[in-house]
């Protein structure tokens, strides 16, 4: 038998025909759209998860009387389920119709211009609407009318500026991180796939 | 990948990777997958070739970590979705030799590291180079092949005439 397992294995490929051998054609297809969709997956996922944290948020603030800061949190939080929403339509279209490349170089720029778009958003509108969700929340406070009443105007305007420069830079800051941990190893591994596909093609 | 490199350097070494991606695999999107992906990391890890053993090594060498690597990933995500590990043993028959269908799915049978052993075995390497290859040493490569041998007798007793 020994001998027969010897002799099997030589005999058996003598014979064997050499078209067994599979092709390598579109060798990073597979790969691309294997990664493609998991960026889509994970980004679905995470935008999913900001509708229980409104929902939640709402029903905190309801409970402990904060209607309208409340109902301030949970629009704010939806218009960014939205706008995520929206930012995934392009990617949805791009297809894989010609060559990995072109597929995941449209897909990279895609996707900066996204995280670009929303470290614009972090930096300059989240301040905005930050202070106002606070100034909703604290406006009835005694501390916060006696900081308006009794602050000069040039104060005010000037802790104000601070305020909303450290949330600023706070915002982009939180937004890179989190960018970062969630989708920092997917886009190293696009960028790979894209300097593969580039050494390929020399 | 340049021609002269898939050439040169892969297409005399196909019946390698040929025999240990299909010992690792149980279906056909998986054997080509797993081809792919062996020709794709020689053409990646090439400038890593130090000629400190003969190509043909390692080119085994490495063809075998891609693949134990493959095997992991998928057990991985299998374990996730409690999808059975072991495919259908008629994907078994893939080569035009009946004798051969019967000693790779007995071969699929056995441990991952028995099975790059045995393969090496047969593809005549020395038990040095086996020892080399699998990180195993010389003297436990002999017994050990002596095992595999008579669990691959057992396995294909009364299969084959």
């Amino acid at each position: 038998m020994e001998k027969s397992i010897e002799n099997i294995w030589k005999k058996g490929f003598l014979k064997q025909e050499s078209n067994q051998v599979p092709k390598i054609e579109a060798l990073y297809n597979k790969k691309s759209l294997l990664l493609v969709e998991k960026i889509k997956q994970t980004y679905k996922k995470d935008n999913l998860a900001i509708v229980p944290i409104a929902i939640i948020g709402l029903l905190g603030c309801l409970y402990f009387g904060k209607i309208l800061f409340g109902i301030y949190l949970f629009l704010l939080l939806m218009s960014l389920f939205y706008l995520n929403k929206k930012a995934l339509n392009p990617l949805e279209k791009l297809e894989l119709n010609t060559s990995s490349y072109a597929y995941l170089v449209s897909y990279r720029n895609c996707i900066w211009g996204i995280i670009k778009s929303y470290t614009k958003v972090f930096a300059l509108a989240a301040p905005i609407t930050l202070a106002a969700g606070c100034y909703i929340y604290f406006k009835d406070t005694l501390w916060f009318q006696e900081f308006i009443n009794n602050q000069e105007i040039g104060k005010i305007i000037l802790v104000t500026i601070v305020a909303l420069s450290t949330v600023s830079l706070l915002c982009t800051a939180v937004y890179r991180a989190t960018t970062e941990l969630t989708y920092g190893n997917y886009l190293r591994n696009l960028n790979t796939i894209i300097s593969d596909l580039e050494e390929l093609q020399k | 990948m340049s021609n002269d490199f898939y050439k040169q350097s892969i297409i005399p070494c196909e019946g390698i990777i040929v025999k240990i991606c299909r010992a690792y695999t149980d279906t056909q999107e998986d054997y080509e997958d797993y081809f792919q992906e062996v020709c794709l990391q020689i053409w990646k890890s090439k400038d890593n070739f130090r000629g400190q053993s003969a190509w043909s090594t390692w080119v085994y060498r490495l063809a075998l970590n891609v693949c134990l690597t493959l095997i992991k990933k998928k057990k991985k995500a299998q374990h996730v979705s409690e999808i059975p590990i072991m495919g259908d043993e008629n994907e078994s028959a893939f080569f035009s030799d009946e004798s051969l269908n019967f000693l790779y799915t007995a071969i699929k049978k056995l441990s991952e590291i028995d099975r790059a052993i045995i393969l090496l075995y047969l593809e005549e390497k020395s038990y040095k180079e086996i020892a080399e290859i699998t990180g195993a040493t010389a003297n436990n490569i002999g017994v050990r092949i002596n095992r595999i041998k008579e669990r691959l007798k057992k396995l294909l007793d009364g299969k084959i005439n």
